[in-house]
């Protein structure tokens, strides 16, 4: 276990930065750019390694959560879509990430089928139900990928660590 | 569906099998460029001094000097990577640098190669035009996002911003020069129809994780298709990144990135003006709509400039088509060719995906204001 992955990744950093992007040639505007980015994705993952599998479980509690309130009502395909979200939401996974997008992925289709033979009244259970949870999920994806630099209003999201405690569900309750 | 678009998404499975892309080195892009001059008549064309261009998310830019018969100039090579994060073709994009010449500043088509027999991928030979894509003294992140501009350099570019649109939406959509383009006239909802299902099937093509905010988005555009009697020439990428202007003058010396470009509603490409990856914020914290003007001040500087009445639910449903496509773009589509190792640029286009996050927040913002 050692070194350990920490020191690993945080070597690797200081290498990119003080050795080998000052090496590189500033006219080669595409390995300057590459190099930027290859320290960003390693202080992303700095970040992340140790909190992916609680982050996933905390999203995919979520989802299970959003999932259950749900009373699908409608004709063949959205029934088959309804069954097949309960099965994955049954299955025995130690993955949380790999179930997560399975589930996501059961839900979407949910979606699509009840937008197909839905009943009106369940069309618009579904849609409040995912956009509530869609809220309440990007925040949580903001907030992991907060480092990006692509979020105009990051430093309103709550911390990873937060996310994960469960301590925020909105932005509201950050601010 | 736009029908050329169909076809050219129908041809893209044939290259999801195919190994990782190789970056090309400056003496294979020199051998491909005079394999080109040669088939176009001009085998004493020489190239040299060949860098490559930062910037850009979707294709591989070369800028290079030639010359011939002692005359001397520098030219682009634009070419197609096996995959990106959008699916274009250069046959459109030549077609239509040629018809907007006649209106707006462009690059100057020289060459080209639409199916990759002389380049080894498709690709286009643009003259160079001098300008950059932000001030000097201005910081953006990739692709152009997030360039900012004092008030000085807002004041000498939104007009020319706006004046270079309404030239561009003047333009005649049956000139038969176009001929690659359809126009959406049959119904007048095709034009907004159309787009939703290209996007759609990019989305059930490409997606790498499944997302129901997409899907919940798309049952949303496909219910609130706006009408479109006068369909015009829409950019499709039109906002600040992808246009080139003197540092000196702030004149605009070229619009760029027309591979979007298609037949269409006016508010589309009023709409991705205003999304907020591609604005800023003024001081007191009022948005600009491609970091230069306020969402009122640009729609009231179009209407002066086209005598058209911009529709603000049009205009709703368009920001909304924007941003879902955007996601579309850098998370469905970029990601599945960085995970196939398709691209010069998997890092940038994985870094890019995270893009989604903010792109779904607004979204949401528009769809359920009240959350």
């Amino acid at each position: 276990m050692t070194p350990s992955i920490d020191i690993r990744l945080a070597s690797m950093i200081r290498s990119m930065q003080d050795v080998i992007v000052p090496a590189i040639d500033p006219s080669n505007s595409l390995a300057c750019e590459q190099a930027s980015l290859m320290i960003g994705h390693l202080n992303l993952l700095e970040q992340h390694w140790r909190r992916i599998f609680p982050y996933a479980q905390v999203c995919l509690d979520d989802l299970c959560t959003c999932a259950s309130t749900l009373e699908p009502d409608g004709g063949p395909r959205t029934q088959g879509a309804a069954v097949d979200l309960d099965t994955a939401i049954a299955r025995d996974a130690t993955d949380p990430e790999k179930k997560y997008q399975d589930c996501a992925r059961a839900l979407e289709a949910l979606v699509r089928a009840a937008a197909e033979d839905g009943t009106p009244a369940f069309q618009h259970q579904l849609e409040s139900e995912v956009l509530a949870f869609s809220q309440r999920q990007v925040i949580r994806d903001r907030a992991w990928f907060a480092q990006s630099g692509f979020d105009i209003d990051s430093e309103n999201l709550p911390s990873i660590d937060e996310v994960i405690s469960g301590a925020v569900n909105s932005l509201e309750q950050t601010t | 569906m736009d029908p050329f678009i169909a076809e050219m998404l129908d041809l893209k499975p044939a290259r999801v099998n195919a190994g990782p892309y190789q970056i090309k080195s400056a003496g294979e892009v020199e051998a491909a460029l005079l394999r080109l001059f040669s088939a176009r008549g001009e085998p004493e064309r020489r190239v040299s001094n060949i860098r490559r261009m930062a910037g850009g998310a979707s294709k591989e830019q070369f800028v290079f000097t030639t010359d011939r018969a002692g005359s001397q100039c520098e030219m682009v090579l634009r070419m197609d990577p096996r995959d990106g994060v959008l699916e274009t073709s250069r046959v459109r994009e030549a077609e239509v640098l040629k018809v907007a010449r006649d209106v707006v500043p462009v690059p100057i088509v020289h060459y080209a190669d639409y199916d990759g027999t002389l380049l080894g991928m498709p690709g286009l030979v643009t003259s160079f035009v001098n300008g950059v894509t932000k001030p000097p003294e201005a910081g953006s992140g990739v692709s152009g996002l997030g360039t900012g501009f004092n008030a000085e350099w807002r004041a000498k570019l939104a007009p020319q911003f706006v004046t270079h649109l309404a030239a561009i939406h003047r333009i005649n959509v049956q000139d038969p020069r176009l001929e690659h383009f359809s126009v959406p006239d049959r119904d007048p909802r095709h034009p907004a129809l159309w787009e939703v299902n290209h996007w759609s099937r990019v989305w059930e093509e490409d997606q790498q994780a499944a997302n129901p905010l997409i899907a919940v988005t798309e049952n949303w555009l496909r219910a609130n298709l706006p009408e479109c009697t006068e369909p015009v020439l829409v950019h499709g990428d039109y906002r600040t990144g992808n246009y080139l202007f003197d540092a000196e003058t702030g004149d605009i010396t070229a619009i760029l990135d027309w591979e979007l470009a298609h037949i269409g509603d006016f508010h589309q490409d009023l709409a991705l003006s205003m999304t907020e990856i591609f604005s800023c914020h003024r001081d007191d914290g009022v948005k600009l709509c491609s970091s230069l003007m306020t969402e009122d001040d640009f729609i009231a500087a179009y209407e002066r400039a086209t005598a058209r009445k911009v529709c603000r639910q049009t205009l709703q449903f368009y920001r909304v088509l924007s941003v879902w496509s955007l996601a579309i773009m850098g998370g469905a589509t970029g990601l599945r060719a960085a995970k196939a190792q398709h691209n010069h640029q998997d890092i940038l286009l994985t870094w890019l995906s995270m893009v989604v996050y903010p792109l779904s927040q607004e979204i949401l913002t528009i769809l359920d204001p009240e959350n």
